[in-house]
């Protein structure tokens, strides 16, 4: 397991410097403003931080939906070229290698998978918990902001609080922010509560609040890059489920939309039962 | 040799998607592609995360 997880490091590692290589707003304090900005990552990386160079895509769908709401006028032509434009690039990602980009790039779940080996006691989350996520994309990313013309989710994300909010007010651009008020300190509880939570229970907003994630995750089920147990090799040991950060038993169903595709299990396997590849054909 | 979840799965679906996904970027450039995307993320980013 210790290759997998070491692989596993080194690519998140290397798609967290990718997507945040901005480092001249140190020296500038302007933030990038560059044609990549156009692009969506497949992972949960705020678009306001300040080394970033690339879109968040659930901060782009969801000011889809501000644009679409009836308290804004003029907007729909843009609102439907947004929507094509984020879904289809997701879409894009999951139809090729479905939840992968959760277990091998996202810098929040790499994040949390880093909090998690703090030693503490630790929490297991029931498996109705993956609800969450799916509410989270269809109220706070669509209906809310759709209703009020405002990014609700953006604003209590814990990832903008972390990459944007903190960076900005540490080292604030060159033109200046306003003074900042309650809504700033109810950001950082929030944030202090996600951070709590990433050290006592493994990847606890990719199961239950990433609306990232609850678009990837059915695109297990009918991607190019899949998982298979060969049931006649399997011994039914559960040293895949114990090692699984999602909890989850692949074996029951390997194509299950919380699988985050990180390959820890194949690894663990004592019998070489679990497979994973792409199958073209 | 058995195995769950691998044999029998087409993989038309996925090249169906990945048509159709390809398909909803190139619908989008009819109109304006990532502009809306870029102009968010570079202005109004800030207000999105409730900083201004
Ligand atoms: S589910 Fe987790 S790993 Fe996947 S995009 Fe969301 S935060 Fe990132
Ligand atoms: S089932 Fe395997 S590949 Fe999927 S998340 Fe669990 S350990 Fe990772």
């Amino acid at each position: 397991m210790k290759d997998t997880e070491r692989l596993r490091r080194i690519t998140q590692t290397l798609a967290l410097i990718a997507v945040n290589p901005y480092f001249v707003y140190f020296a500038s304090r302007l933030t990038y403003q560059g044609g990549l900005k156009g692009v969506c990552v497949p992972g949960l990386n705020c678009y306001a931080c300040p080394l970033t160079v690339f879109s968040c895509p659930i901060g782009s769908l969801q000011h889809s939906f501000t644009l679409l709401s009836p308290r804004v006028k003029g907007s729909v032509s843009r609102a439907f070229a947004s929507f094509f434009y984020v879904l289809g690039s997701v879409g894009l990602v999951g139809a090729a290698v479905g939840r992968m980009p959760c277990g091998w790039l996202c810098p929040f779940g790499f994040l949390q998978d880093l909090l998690y080996k703090i030693p503490t006691p630790k929490l297991r989350l029931p498996a109705w918990t993956r609800w969450g996520r799916y509410g989270f994309l269809v109220f706070l990313v669509a209906l809310v902001p759709f209703l009020t013309a405002t990014s609700w989710f953006s604003r209590l994300c814990p990832a903008g609080a972390l990459e944007g909010a903190v960076p900005l007010k540490l080292v604030p651009p060159a033109l200046p922010l306003p003074p900042s008020g309650w809504f700033l300190w109810l950001k950082m509880a929030i944030l202090a509560f996600f951070l709590l939570w990433f050290v006592l229970s493994s990847r606890p907003f990719c199961r239950s609040v990433c609306p990232l994630g609850a678009m990837l995750g059915p695109c297990n089920r009918f991607s190019l890059y899949r998982m298979a147990v060969d049931e006649r090799s399997c011994t039914s040991c559960g040293r895949c489920r114990e090692v699984c950060p999602v909890g989850i038993d692949i074996t029951e169903d390997p194509d299950s939309a919380d699988c985050l595709r990180c390959l820890r299990c194949r690894k663990a396997c004592p019998s070489g039962a679990l497979r994973a590849g792409f199958k073209i054909s | 040799m058995r195995v769950k979840a691998w044999r029998g799965k087409k993989s038309s679906v996925s090249w169906l998607v990945l048509a159709l996904c390809a398909l909803a970027v190139g619908i989008s450039f009819i109109w304006e592609g990532p502009r809306t995307v870029y102009v968010h993320a570079v202005i109004i980013c800030l207000d999105c995360i409730g900083l201004i």
